[in-house]
Order: C-alpha cells, then sequence, then structure tokens
C-alpha cells in the first residue's frame, strides 16, 4: 500500500481518502479489525496525531467504530460501504464527465466511447 | 549523582593515566634489574647506558608528572566547553556536582602519580637502601616536632593537611584558568594559557611577599631554641599559610562554578 | 491542557547581535511541532536556551510551568546537530551512561534498536562512521520517555535513506503525550510529520500556525508558504 501524500492539503484528509478506499476496495473486509493508530501511522510515516484524526473522521461517517478494549473495526454494514463506493464513484464520474465536455464531445459520443474502451480493457 | 560523575569520569581516563604511570614503574624496575647485570661489563659502555637511562628516567619522571596534569586539565576543558559539554550540562546535575566530580578525580590520580613517582625511586634505589629511605619520614617529623615543642603526631597532620589543601589550591587554580578562558569565545585555548601565566607569577610573588611579611612575627630568640615561641610563630605563618589557601582554593573553585552556571555560552 | 513551554518576552544578546527579541510562545503536549527558520535566525538560541547551554538577557523560559532547573534537564531529551559522546565510549558505555543519569530511559528498547541497525555494544564511537554516529545518538534520545524532545536539525546533511530512518524512529518512539520539537531549514522532508509549525526569523516568531490551517488556508505546501514568507 503505497501512500503517495503530497503537501499542499493537510494530511489526515488525505488519510481519510486512502483509507476509505481500502475499505471499498476490499482491502479492508466487512467487519475486519484494523491495525493500532501507531502501526498505521508508521506505516504511512505520519505522524499519530494525524492518524488519530484520519480515523476519528472515519468514525463520524459510520465506516470505521471503536469498541472500547478491542480497537478499532471496519463497519459491518455493507449498505454503508455501497453507499461511500457510489458517492466516491460518482465524485470520480462527475469529475471524468466535466473534462469529456470539455473536449466538445457530445453524452452519446461519451459513452460510445466508453463501451468500446470497455470491451477493449477486458483483454 | 556524584558517584555517577565520578564513574564516568574515571572510565574516560584511567587507562592513559595507568599507562603512562605504570611505563614510569616498569622503567625504573627495568633500571633496577638492569644495574644488576649490566654493572659487570666494560665501564665505557655502563656509563653510557647509565647516561642514556637517566636521561630517559628523567624525562619519563618529570614527564608523568606534568602530563598527568595536562591531561586532566584538559579533561575538564573538553568536557564543559567543547561539545562533549552539551553532554554534561544536560544531565540533570547540578555545576557544583560537576566541578567536585572532575576535582575529585583529579586528586585521586595525582596522589596516584606522586605516589608512583615514590614507588619508582624506591625501585630504583633497591631493597637495600630501602631501610635508609623510609627512616627519613620519622627523624623530620621528630626533630621538627622537638623544634617547634609540638607531638609529633600535632606535625604529622599539619604538614599532611597542608599538602593536601596545597594540592586543592593548585587544582582548582587550573580550573581557573580554564573558566576565565571560556568567557573568550574565540580566544579559549589561549586565553586559558594566559591566565595561567599570570596566575602563576601572581601567586609567586605573593608567595615571597606572604614569606618575607611572615619575618615580621619572627622572634630573633627562635634562634635561641625557645620553645614557645618557635610554636607561636610557626602556629601563625602556618595558619596564616593555610587560610590564604583555603581563601584562594575558594575563589577559584566560586568562579569555576561561576562560568558553568549562569555564565555557561556553549558555542 | 498544561503548557509544556512557556516562553514570555524571552530575548537574548549576544553582545551587539539580539540572536532572540522578545519571543512569547507556548508548546502543549502531545504535539509535534516544527521550529523553521533559515540559519542564523534564533533556532538553536532557543533550543539552547532551553537546556539551559545558555541564559536568556531577560524574560522568562517555564518547562511544565517550572522555572529552568536541575529538574527541567530530567525532563527535556536533547539531541543536538553535533556529536556529544566521548570518541572513547563503547556502544555499551553510553548505555550505560544514559541509564545511570536518566531514570526515564528505555534501555531494551534502545538495544533493540541497535541490533537492528547491527550496531555492537563492543564497537567504539571512534570507529563509527558519521551516519552511524547519528543514528545511535538519536536511538538514545529517543529511547527516553521525556516530557519533551528537543531534536536539532536531525536530518541536515543525511542520506534520503537515512532521513527516513530517522524519521520513522522519531514517530515510532516518542513519549505519548510527550512534545517533540524539530528545528531544521529542511521543511518539505519533514512538514507531512508536523502538527504545527513555528516560523522564526532573525530572533523573532513571524507565523505560529497548526500545519493544516496554514494548507487549508494557502492551498499550499508548508515548504511553499515559507518560501514566500522568507523571500529574500
Amino acid at each position: 500500500m503505497a501512500w503517495n501524500l503530497t503537501s499542499d492539503r493537510p494530511i489526515y484528509i488525505q488519510l481519510v481518502e486512502k483509507l476509505q478506499l481500502d475499505i471499498i476496495t476490499g482491502s479492508y473486509r466487512l467487519g475486519e479489525k484494523l491495525p493500532s493508530v501507531r502501526d498505521l501511522a508508521s506505516e504511512a510515516a505520519v505522524n499519530p496525531n494525524t492518524m488519530q484524526k484520519a480515523l476519528t473522521e472515519l468514525e463520524r461517517s459510520g465506516l470505521v467504530y471503536t469498541q472500547r478494549t478491542a480497537g478499532r473495526f471496519v463497519t459491518d454494514d455493507p449498505a454503508l460501504i455501497r453507499s461511500i463506493r457510489r458517492d466516491l464513484a460518482a465524485s470520480h464520474i462527475r469529475d471524468f464527465i466535466r473534462t469529456m465536455r470539455q473536449f466538445d464531445m457530445s453524452d452519446d459520443e461519451i459513452l460510445h466511447l466508453i463501451e468500446e474502451i470497455m470491451k477493449e480493457e477486458i483483454e | 549523582m556524584l558517584g555517577k560523575l565520578l564513574k564516568y569520569d574515571w572510565k574516560y581516563s584511567w587507562r592513559l593515566l595507568a599507562l603512562l604511570n605504570g611505563a614510569l614503574l616498569i622503567f625504573s624496575l627495568l633500571g633496577q634489574l638492569g644495574s644488576r647485570v649490566l654493572w659487570h661489563g666494560s665501564e665505557m659502555i655502563s656509563s653510557m647506558l647509565a647516561a642514556l637511562y637517566v636521561f630517559i628516567y628523567v624525562l619519563l619522571f618529570s614527564g608523568s608528572l606534568i602530563a598527568t596534569q595536562i591531561i586532566l586539565v584538559v579533561r575538564y576543558y573538553k568536557n564543559f566547553y567543547t561539545d562533549e559539554g552539551y553532554l554534561l550540562h544536560t544531565l540533570p546535575v547540578t555545576t557544583g556536582e560537576k566541578i567536585w566530580a572532575k576535582f575529585i578525580n583529579h586528586t585521586l590520580w595525582t596522589i596516584i602519580n606522586i605516589a608512583c613517582l615514590m614507588f619508582s625511586v624506591l625501585c630504583l634505589l633497591g631493597p637495600a637502601e630501602w631501610g635508609n629511605f623510609f627512616n627519613l619520614f620519622p627523624k623530620f617529623f621528630s626533630s621538627l616536632s622537638s623544634a617547634l615543642n609540638l607531638p609529633a603526631a600535632v606535625v604529622v597532620i599539619a604538614a599532611l593537611a597542608a599538602v593536601l589543601l596545597s594540592l586543592a589550591f593548585m587544582i582548582y587554580s587550573l580550573y581557573f584558568c580554564i573558566s576565565v578562558g571560556s568567557l573568550f569565545p574565540s580566544h579559549r585555548v589561549i586565553a586559558s594559557i594566559v591566565t595561567y601565566v599570570v596566575l602563576y607569577c601572581v601567586i609567586q610573588f605573593g608567595a615571597f611577599a606572604y614569606l618575607i611579611s611572615s619575618t615580621l612575627f619572627i622572634d630573633r630568640r627562635m634562634y635561641g631554641a625557645h620553645p614557645a615561641s618557635a610554636s607561636g610563630t610557626f602556629g601563625i605563618v602556618y595558619t596564616g599559610g593555610m587560610l590564604l589557601l583555603l581563601a584562594g582554593s575558594a575563589l577559584f573553585y566560586g568562579f569555576s562554578y561561576y562560568a558553568a552556571d549562569k555564565k555557561l555560552n556553549l558555542d | 491542557m498544561k503548557e509544556l513551554v512557556t516562553c514570555k518576552n524571552l530575548t537574548k544578546q549576544y553582545g551587539s547581535k539580539l540572536a532572540l527579541n522578545n519571543i512569547n510562545l507556548s508548546l502543549e503536549p502531545g504535539k509535534i511541532i516544527g521550529l523553521l527558520g533559515p540559519n542564523g535566525s534564533g533556532k538553536t538560541t532557543l533550543i539552547k536556551i532551553l537546556n539551559q547551554l545558555t541564559f536568556p538577557t531577560s524574560g522568562e523560559v517555564l518547562i511544565a510551568g517550572n522555572p529552568l532547573s536541575v529538574t527541567t534537564k530530567s525532563l527535556i531529551s536533547y539531541l543536538p546537530d553535533r556529536m556529544y559522546l566521548g570518541n572513547w565510549m563503547h556502544v555499551s558505555d553510553a548505555l550505560d551512561f544514559f541509564s545511570d543519569f536518566y531514570t526515564d530511559f528505555d534501555r531494551s528498547r534502545a538495544q533493540d534498536m541497535l541490533s537492528k541497525l547491527n550496531i555492537r555494544l563492543s564497537d567504539t564511537i571512534r570507529a563509527m562512521s558519521k551516519g552511524t554516529k547519528e543514528k545511535l545518538q538519536l536511538i538514545l534520545v529517543m529511547s527516553r520517555r521525556a516530557a519533551l524532545y528537543c531534536l536539532d536539525e536531525p536530518i541536515a546533511g543525511v542520506d534520503p535513506a537515512a532521513r527516513d530512518y530517522i524519521l520513522s524512529t522519531i514517530l515510532n518512539n516518542y513519549a505519548p503525550d510527550a512534545a517533540i520539537l524539530i528545528s531544521t531549514h529542511l521543511i518539505s522532508d519533514i512538514e507531512n510529520i508536523l502538527d504545527e509549525v513555528i516560523f522564526i526569523r532573525d530572533g523573532a516568531i513571524v507565523l505560529q500556525s497548526s500545519v493544516d490551517d496554514l494548507r487549508i488556508q494557502n492551498g499550499k505546501s508548508v515548504d511553499h508558504v515559507f518560501r514566500e514568507v522568507f523571500k529574500c
């Protein structure tokens, strides 16, 4: 897991995004226990305070919860994960469409091109 | 904490000092053995070897004396006022403890050095002479004791106290020189040496002045061996001298404390 | 939360040079704070004063609410920008030394880190390369469970791999609730681990802010902001 952190945005926001991605892509499965704050911080080469801030954010969104003595766990609610996956995907698609529309392509042209390339990508 | 400082001070310097003093002792031993073996050879070679030996011996003798002092003073300087000071001065110990640890280690090694010097002389003299050598001490003290009309024990103790106080005075004077030097950030070493030279002259002059002025107290009758006046005069001169040494040592210690405490300004 | 370091109107004058000019600052426990400024800005002077290697001309310094004393020395673990262990020492001597003088020294932690670097107890400092000496000092300092760590230029003059090692050693070993004050002029290498930054120039504090606020307000890295603030 490469943590590519840039310095022009707060680190904790980037950590939230990376952890969300890990959860959505299944690197951390439903209900799986997360490593400790210190271990995660060490892995990401960041300040444990920053990692703590990121995890608190994730807890707020419900993606992650804390069980007092046992540690932190990924939510076991698949609907929540699906909803967040959808939101993230939607955001990527929105950016994509905005860019594509700048290329002066009609929405139909865009959809056709997408299908074409998806077929290519299967090989 | 003082004990711990002493431990590391000892660890820091014992090897080199032991080497130095050990070399002297070994060389003396060699001389003693050599003198038995070589005396039967040709006269010319024996005397040349003897001369060479004496030359080297004198070098080692005075060298070990001077080198011991220089090594210990340089260690003081390095520990207190160079990069090593970053370690020493951030330890949770008081300034007094730092100075005393250096002083105690220094005194110890000076005494060891003097003992080695004496042993090396004994070595050279050979066992035959030891009887005479050791008799010197009681003879000296008993004659002094009768001249002053004081019990021998008092004389011995007074002499010992004078030696130790002089030692303390000398050692703290060295730390004083280093401390003065430390106040001149870009010329520390030169300033220390200059201070030493100046101080040396001042002390020599002071001692001379003291001795001369103490004759004011000497009663002519002392030479008539009048017991009471002799011990009285001697007592005054001795006490005066001891007080001066004590005051001087305190002054040197105080200044060294000041330089290492509030005036500390590491590079 | 009790302040760990408090400076009130701290001024330090060296002859005609004003090294620190009326510094007012406070550091809280649990944070990693960067003291950032160009060479000669007063960073090292400030850290020396905290460690009583030099003394203020005027003003007040408190460590955990206490004035500077022998006790405050035991609260601070200091890594200077130079080699301060005697060349004569073996690694075992250095470990003994720290154990003897600092009750908060975690010897087994230090030994563990040293063995991972293949540094043996019998190695002498005299025989070590500069990089190894620096790592040894870092390990000793970070193995103390201190209230405040003062690291003066820990990554200057060090290759990138060693830099990573140093940063990860710092992150993985500081005592919880301790504060770390890192003074450096190499900002881009270190800003990702900082909670707060203090910009200092010509002995005066120009800015004190959390890193996140700085990035949100400026949309740029701390390094970038620094360059703008300190443009020659």
